[in-house]
């Protein structure tokens, strides 16, 4: 058997079911590879060595007397530091909200706790998820465990480089405006962003209503549909899920014969680095390889949707922050601050009108795509770039160089779809370069199944940093 | 869409929302916002009368057990 903090979040489950792998075993070897790499990767912000080790033991002794609570019975997991679990601190990656101790449990991290998970502790991650690289004006920044000159990209930025460094098997992360995505393909991991109304958010750090997103990083597209399985469908305690289907393990495991995919010809796929450009066409041959059919495709204008994206984050954002950015104004970074200003720039009615226009570009969006199942995109228009490059701060240039990084991102938060990151390719140097998989509305099984023929004929999701 | 985003107009808006903000905040507001909204303003997108944002849940869910 490989070290057990080396196994994939199914593969631990499995031989701790199997009784070949004790948690308590599991446990101490992330721990072990936790204290060797925190210093380097600044991923976690709080770590329950004590609390995971007790509640491994536990699990172990329940699995001798054949009571395994579920899917994921003894598995350590750690989630972005805006999960609320009662009774622990989510402080958000802020100062505002340091010392926060919420009284209710984010139903995403009960489910996970129901099917066995143990909590392992709490991952860096952008002030209150609203940056796209890993920074933190109070935390510093994360490192890329493969460059640790570079950034994470978030703002996820904990969950990418601690699984990316095998610290944990899988992580919770949050989608708004990239923020898991953009961790995946920077940290050489796979990544899925839900559809919109498809996991409960309650519980969750707010950032935008109609765009935030929970889903999993982990190491294998197998590994995130276990998540989104475990994760996913109705929720009193959030109404928007009310219609979330079932999770379809048939579609999950479908073949990559019976499917479609779309290449855009255009957004997506200009102004690449050569090194993405190379992955895009070598994805494209991978898949065609595996059976799929491989077709251009026309999408309506993506600046158009990113720009209708930016005015519903921006105001959303900061209605949820008014009662701070009137009270404690100085206690964000210079860049939350200033973004969060941004939404000061449009009227109700503006906000309104971009609102109202989601449903008419999703079914343009749709119309467009016709019969093709899933769209293929790169996630960035490059490889990670370094942390001192990307330090723009709150000045005037910060928001055009966070646009940049979200350029290929936005679009698919506004139309509320399903995507998939998997690594897919490396530069030169060694740094990874993920590539979307954009399903259709609640089309999240096909992604997973994708991926799932994607990664049993290549190997980009095992690289490990040194 | 009603006029382009100046700086005139965000510190309205701050001062409508009762935040408070430094003197050079709705400058540089407008500037970070107006090259991304212009380009979404020229659009003149028109969205049909009846179409409210819980329209796209509607859209959504035609997509279930596609």
């Amino acid at each position: 058997m490989s070290a057990p903090a080396l196994l994939t979040l199914t593969q631990a489950a499995a031989a701790i079911r199997a009784r070949t792998l004790s948690s308590v075993e599991l446990v101490n070897a992330l721990i072990a590879r936790i204290e060797t790499w925190q210093p380097k990767l600044n991923a976690f912000v709080r770590i329950d060595a004590e609390g995971a080790l007790a509640a491994a033991a536990e699990a172990d002794r329940a699995l001798a007397r054949g009571e395994a609570r579920g899917a994921l019975h003894g598995v350590p997991l750690a989630h972005k530091d805006m999960y609320y679990f009662a009774g622990k601190l989510a402080e958000c990656g802020s100062k505002v909200r340091k010392g926060f101790i919420p009284d209710v449990t984010s139903t995403a991290c009960e489910r996970l706790a129901s099917a066995g998970a143990i909590h392992l502790g709490a991952l860096h991650m952008a002030e209150f998820a609203y940056g796209p690289t890993g920074h933190n004006a109070h935390l510093g920044p994360a490192r890329n465990a493969f460059d640790r000159e570079r950034i994470t990209g978030g703002s996820s930025s904990g969950s990418g480089t601690a699984v990316a460094a095998r610290l944990v098997p899988a992580a919770l992360g949050s989608d708004t405006g990239g923020s898991i995505r953009l961790p995946a393909h920077f940290c050489g991991v796979t990544g899925l962003k839900p559809t919109n109304n498809r996991v409960s958010r309650a519980g969750a750090m707010p950032l935008s209503f109609t765009l935030d997103t929970v889903g999993p990083l982990a190491r294998t597209a197998e590994d995130c549909g276990l998540i989104l399985q475990l994760t996913g469908g109705p929720d009193p305690r959030d109404p928007t899920v009310d219609r979330a289907p079932a999770w379809d393990e048939s579609a999950a495991r479908r073949s990559p014969k019976d499917l479609t995919i779309g290449v855009p010809k255009s957004f997506y796929v200009d102004d690449l680095t050569p090194e993405v450009a190379a992955t895009l066409d070598a994805t494209i041959a991978t898949l065609t390889a595996v059976g799929c059919k491989v077709v251009e495709v026309k999408l309506p204008d993506q600046v158009l949707l990113s720009a209708a994206a930016l005015i519903v984050l921006a105001v959303e954002a900061a209605s949820y922050h008014a009662p701070w950015l009137r009270t404690r104004a100085g206690d964000y970074g210079p860049q939350v601050r200033s973004r969060l200003e941004n939404g000061l720039a449009y009227s109700g009615v503006e906000y309104l009108e971009a609102l109202r226009w989601r449903a008419v570009a999703l079914a343009e969006h749709l119309a467009a795509i016709g019969d093709v199942d899933v769209v293929l995109a790169p996630a960035s228009r490059m490889a990670a770039p370094t942390i001192a490059e990307t330090d723009v701060g709150g000045g005037p240039g910060a928001e055009a160089a966070i646009q940049a990084i979200t350029r290929f991102m936005r679009p698919i938060n506004y139309l509320g779809l399903p995507t998939l990151v998997i690594p897919a390719g490396t530069t030169p140097t060694g740094l990874p370069i993920g590539m979307q998989l954009i399903g259709r509305p609640f089309g999240d099984e096909t992604l997973v199944a994708l991926g799932r023929a994607f990664q049993a004929v290549t190997d980009h999701h095992e690289r490990m940093p040194l | 869409m009603p006029d382009l985003i100046t700086p005139a107009r965000v510190a309205a808006n701050a001062e409508g929302s009762r935040i408070v903000v430094a003197a050079e905040t709705p400058v540089r507001v407008a500037a970070a916002a107006l090259p991304t909204f212009s380009r979404y303003a020229a659009a003149d997108i028109a969205v049909p009368f009846e179409v409210e944002p819980a329209s796209f849940v509607v859209v959504q869910g035609r997509e279930i057990g596609r």
